[in-house]
């Protein structure tokens, strides 16, 4: 298959063609991330950099679970030595006036909390390190 | 009045600043946590914080604070209040505190608001008053047996409900009256921890219902008129989505009787000010049959449907009530002309179970054109924090047919750019172009029954013409990728005629 092709516009938006002959009018900028936001008028697409991609890949034999958006921490159900199945509540976080639990993606034992209740956490922060349990998945 | 502090932020603040602007009046704004630099504060002629650096105070909390907003309206002068929606638009206890201080109140008397606060209140009053009402039971006594007689009268399916109820919470469907014990517990505890009031009442299930809600307005001079309804069956969880009016279903005679039952709800309730009386609705044209279902003390989010298709500028409207002027409304006389809708644009991710997102706002460009409005709290380089309700935006469009309407909708969704974080503009644009929307043919569980189709991820074309684009701007010198300026002329939004806000002094 042909490829698409971008070629920057004046006023610094772009012009998509496709290997069908078809056009859309796209807008690009940079995240902090350095991950690309493309609007294409039906939709957006996030293209992530390889850098960032990398740095989300769980380290083998341990997990730790990060804040998935900034929020509050309302409540913290796990201490340190606690053995959890998968899918205990760890965390309940509060974001945009709505409850978010933080589950434990496998069972396993918990080896460190990185936050406390009140606490205000931002994308990408450390809550909870679990150290799963022999056999899990 | 010549002085409003306006007890709200984001969009709603913003369009009620501009009403007062056009009738001379001052404007005050309050802000709170992260929101000192917002659009709402920086158009304001003054601006009060309701928090400060040693509160722990979630900013949510200022603006849920009486006496603070009272406090911030005595040391601005301020001589007027007006609530907004949300926040402590339906508080009595604003209201009553507004009369103490001999501050003007924008909306009902508190004892309106107190009365129709109540479900169980309100439902015995619209009943005295020949309003419909969802075939249901309010057993005075509240224990497990009364509960469980009165939902055997009911039948299933019913659902229980809160009292103190509002945007579904404390509420449960129950199918088979085996669960209803469990749903009865459920929906007790959940009422007692969200609004501190366990009572519960019974009422059956309406299948397949549609929302239709009717804009009132009462002036102190005796007049009670309706505008007309608007259609909001495509909600979420009950969180309205899409808004229009008039309804694809109303024909001019269930219009007129959705109207005069409002009409009287509103009479009933002894009200004032704008008000919006909500029915379900089951069947079509003259054959439909309508329910009350609450009645919305204030202004609504979806109010500019109605604005569009009746000419009335509804915040005007409630400056003249509370100044106790005489409605002006002869701009509606002959009913809804063309067709208008509401998008609610909202920081949400609809492929993740519509978790709310938070982040910086990269680039943002609002539609354009004829019959495009939009009603914004936000501009770029803007902050969106998770401590808020995620609304953003709302695009309304107005167009001669409700075809046309809804093509001005797709296309106004397309050309709205919002980057750096995650809207729902496209999930609109999904909604906005199923053949049942386009047919009307609509219920309050069409969304969640829709949900698959709805959220598709991005097509393989729509991927491979994105990462082509991504590529060539990767070219750019870094500058350039993160910021909009282009052979030096800057054309963000930080240009100094975008954010001067108000001259006034």
């Amino acid at each position: 298959m042909a490829e698409w092709s971008a070629e920057r516009r004046a006023d610094g938006t772009w012009r998509v063609a496709g290997p069908d002959g078809s056009w859309r009018h796209a807008h690009a900028v940079t995240d902090a991330e350095d991950a690309v936001w493309v609007h294409l008028g039906d939709a957006v697409v996030v293209i992530p950099t390889e850098r960032s991609v990398a740095r989300r890949t769980p380290i083998q034999g341990h997990a730790t679970l990060e804040a998935p958006m900034p929020a509050l921490v309302t409540a913290v159900l796990a201490n340190v030595g606690d053995v959890v199945e998968a899918g205990a509540t760890l965390l309940l976080l509060e974001a945009m006036k709505m409850e978010l639990p933080l589950k434990a993606p496998t069972a396993g034992r918990i080896t460190a909390v990185h936050c406390a209740v009140g606490q205000r956490v931002t994308p990408g922060k450390a809550l909870v390190d679990l150290s799963p349990a022999p056999g899990a998945p | 009045m010549r002085k409003v502090l306006i007890a709200n932020r984001g969009e709603i603040a913003v369009r009620i600043a501009r009403a007062c602007r056009e009738r001379g009046l001052g404007v005050v704004a309050v802000y709170a946590g992260p929101d000192a630099t917002r659009m709402h504060v920086l158009m304001a002629d003054q601006a009060v914080r309701l928090d400060d650096d040693q509160d722990a105070m979630h900013p949510v909390a200022a603006y849920l604070s009486v006496s603070r907003i009272i406090d911030a309206a005595r040391r601005t002068g301020a001589d007027a209040i007006h609530p907004g929606y949300g926040f402590l638009s339906e508080r009595a206890a604003l209201a009553a505190a507004c009369v103490d201080a001999g501050i003007t109140f924008i909306g009902p008397p508190a004892d309106v608001i107190e009365r129709m606060g109540s479900k169980i209140e309100a439902r015995r009053l619209m009943e005295a008053a020949g309003v419909p009402c969802v075939p249901g039971a309010r057993p005075a006594d509240q224990s497990l047996e009364a509960l469980r007689a009165a939902a055997a009268v009911v039948g299933v399916p019913l659902i229980v409900k809160a009292s103190a109820g509002g945007g579904g919470k404390g509420m449960r469907v129950v199918a088979d009256l085996a669960d209803l014990d469990d749903a009865l517990g459920a929906a007790r505890r959940e009422a007692e921890s969200a609004f501190g009031d366990g009572t519960l009442y019974i009422e059956r299930q309406v299948q397949q219902p549609r929302h239709i809600e009717v804009q009132v307005l009462a002036d102190a001079h005796g007049t009670t008129v309706h505008l007309g309804e608007r259609e909001c069956s495509l909600q979420r969880r009950h969180q309205k989505v899409i808004e229009e009016a008039p309804s694809p279903i109303v024909s001019p005679q269930l219009r007129e009787r959705l109207g005069a039952t409002a009409v009287a709800a509103a009479r009933a309730a002894g009200y004032r000010n704008a008000g919006t009386v909500e029915f379900l609705l089951e069947g079509s044209a003259d054959d439909a049959r309508f329910y009350f279902l609450e009645m919305n003390t204030r202004l609504q989010v979806e109010h500019p449907v109605t604005e569009l298709v009746t000419g009335i500028d509804l915040v005007q409207q409630q400056l003249r009530v509370a100044e106790g002027l005489p409605l002006d409304i002869a701009a509606a006389a002959g009913g809804p002309r063309g067709h208008a809708l509401e998008c609610r644009l909202y920081a949400e991710a609809p492929a993740q179970g519509f978790l709310p997102q938070a982040g910086p706002i990269l680039r943002y460009r609002e539609p354009q054109g004829p019959g495009v409005r939009v009603d914004s709290g936000v501009r770029e380089g803007d902050l969106v924090t998770p401590d808020f309700d995620p609304l953003l935006a709302k695009l309304i469009v107005h167009a001669p047919t409700r075809s046309l309407a809804l093509a001005r909708a797709r296309q106004a969704l397309r050309d709205y750019v919002v980057l750096g974080l995650h809207t729902n503009a496209s999930y609109l644009l999904r909604v906005l172009s199923h053949p049942d929307v386009e047919a009307g043919h609509l219920h309050t569980h069409w969304l969640a029954a829709h949900h698959e189709a709805l959220t598709r991820a991005p097509s393989e074309h729509e991927r491979a013409a994105a990462a082509a684009v991504a590529a060539s701007h990767r070219q750019l010198s870094q500058d350039q990728q993160r910021s909009a300026v282009v052979d030096g002329v800057a054309r963000s939004g930080d240009s100094p005629w975008r954010t001067l806000g108000g001259w006034r002094g």
